[in-house]
């Protein structure tokens, strides 16, 4: 079984599961609602909007949570396939266990890459509803691109970094904790410990400085910290899969 | 055939498979026989390259250019499952294009006798699950089969399905390596006898070798494991 042959039976597999679907639906409701939420209580489409506060919050809440809704999913699927034992026909397949780690963080990148996508235009196009054309579409220039591409980048790498805590854990409630914990209150704490000149060393502010590329300075130095770890983690994953029985 | 020579495993410092050799010849039912934590499973999973083992080889050594497409082992394991939300001719379908399986999911099932291919895993009975993790065992012709508790939770129908797929796979010339409890279903399903207890063979025969001087495969099998224990006592 190559890579690539493991990636498209995992892809199939991974896209007919039911929770899969109502979470990739459910993040996309979820960010419409926001989206349509928070235009209505800065005044809605008649009244005199602060636009750009609006996006400002549109950006900073709605990715992080959809962005964790699918983290989440990808945590808990790839770690029951170790409850259930299904992972271990991949096992029995491959010839190198290295094939199930890396075609588990390609479906991982490709799920954070589409859920980011569709999050994006879901984002737009309720903004362009709710604000009924009245203000000029800010996504036709170049900061759109820079805000589209943070948050796609961030998707893919809360993709790949769900998939390959849960790869070392092998237990879906534990990496959902883990990565729940890790971002929302460990690195939380710690950062306030610490000046916030050495906030974007951490994987999760860095995060947070990528998807807001729009009105951050730092996003070279935070995309270099998220890549990275991002990669560091993966790698880990790789290892233990490789060398640790199922 | 495939053959296990000095096969040695321990967890934390503690041995479960003890220097095993044993062949499983091809045109022959093997029967893997011992009572609970006797280190059958571990072993298999050794065969399967699940677990990775501390010294010893398996060789499995067969004709895949026989049968083509055919790959040298087809196996399930008692921890061998499915994701419970999947429909079980998805569930088929995802170890059958791990395995570049040709023969459609729902053909197997039905082979299997699994009828409804849009069941959720989850919906299945014990032995529903037993005629699925068999039929992900066929996904591709395979030369030799290894099943662990092949017969568990299955009805007097399934298990003489069982018995007549495993008896059709060894006169086609394939290995056939088979582990059970029930020893009066395996008296009628094997043709040898392999006994593994504390993590050691203590019999390697023919079923007529091995039960000559007993009443059936159950009594030879207690005097043997209760000879070995009063051995070690």
């Amino acid at each position: 079984m190559t890579t690539l042959t493991c990636l498209r039976a995992d892809l199939v597999t991974l896209l007919r599961s039911r929770a899969v679907r109502f979470t990739v639906v459910g993040a996309t409701a979820l960010a419409a609602l926001l989206t349509g939420s928070l235009v209505a209580t800065s005044g809605g489409a008649d009244a005199a909007v602060d636009v750009s506060t609006t996006f400002g919050q549109v950006e900073t809440l709605i990715d992080p949570i959809t962005g964790l809704v699918v983290a989440a999913m990808l945590a808990a699927y790839w770690g029951s396939g170790f409850g259930d034992g299904s992972i271990l026909w991949s096992f029995l397949a491959a010839r190198s266990r290295a094939v199930i780690a890396l075609s588990a963080l390609a479906t991982g990148a490709l799920l954070g890459l589409t859920a980011a996508a569709a999050a994006s235009v879901t984002k737009v196009l309720t903004l362009s509803i709710a604000l009924g054309g009245r203000e000029a579409l800010w996504w036709g220039d170049d900061r759109a691109v820079l805000a589209l591409g943070g948050a796609l980048v961030a998707g893919v790498a809360l993709g790949v970094a769900a998939t390959a805590v849960s790869l070392v854990v092998r237990h879906g409630a534990v990496a959902v904790g883990l990565l729940f914990g890790w971002l929302l209150l460990v690195e939380p704490l710690v950062a306030r410990l610490l000046p916030e000149s050495t906030w974007t060393w951490f994987p999760g502010q860095a995060l947070a400085a990528v998807r807001n590329a729009v009105e951050r300075a730092d996003t070279g130095h935070a995309l270099a910290v998220v890549t990275v770890s991002t990669l560091l983690l993966a790698a880990a994953s790789v290892l233990v899969t490789v060398r640790r029985d199922p | 055939m495939i053959s296990c020579h000095d096969v040695t495993k321990s967890y934390r410092g503690r041995t479960v498979v003890d220097h095993v050799t044993f062949d499983v010849p091809a045109g022959q039912v093997t029967g893997f026989l011992g009572p609970n934590g006797s280190g059958k499973t571990t072993t298999m999973r050794g065969i399967l390259g699940l677990t990775g083992l501390d010294s010893g080889t398996v060789v499995v050594e067969t004709d895949t250019a026989a049968v083509p497409g055919s790959r040298p082992l087809g196996a399930t394991l008692d921890c061998m499952g499915f994701r419970r939300e999947l429909r079980i001719e998805h569930a088929l379908d995802a170890v059958g294009r791990r395995h570049g399986a040709t023969t459609p999911p729902r053909e197997l099932l039905e082979q299997v006798g699994l009828d409804d291919p849009r069941m959720r895993v989850g919906e299945l009975s014990l032995g529903m699950m037993q005629r699925l993790r068999i039929a992900a065992a066929l996904v591709v012709p395979a030369r030799a089969l290894v099943l662990d508790e092949p017969l568990n939770g299955l009805d007097p129908d399934g298990v003489r399905w069982v018995r007549g797929l495993v008896r059709e796979h060894a006169d086609a010339g394939g290995a056939v390596l088979v582990s059970s409890h029930l020893l009066n279903e395996a008296e009628r399903l094997v043709d040898r006898v392999v006994v593994i207890h504390r993590g050691s063979i203590i019999a390697e025969n023919t079923l007529q070798g091995f039960t000559q001087h007993h009443a059936s495969l159950e009594d030879a099998f207690f005097a043997s494991t209760a000879r070995t224990t009063g051995d070690r006592a």
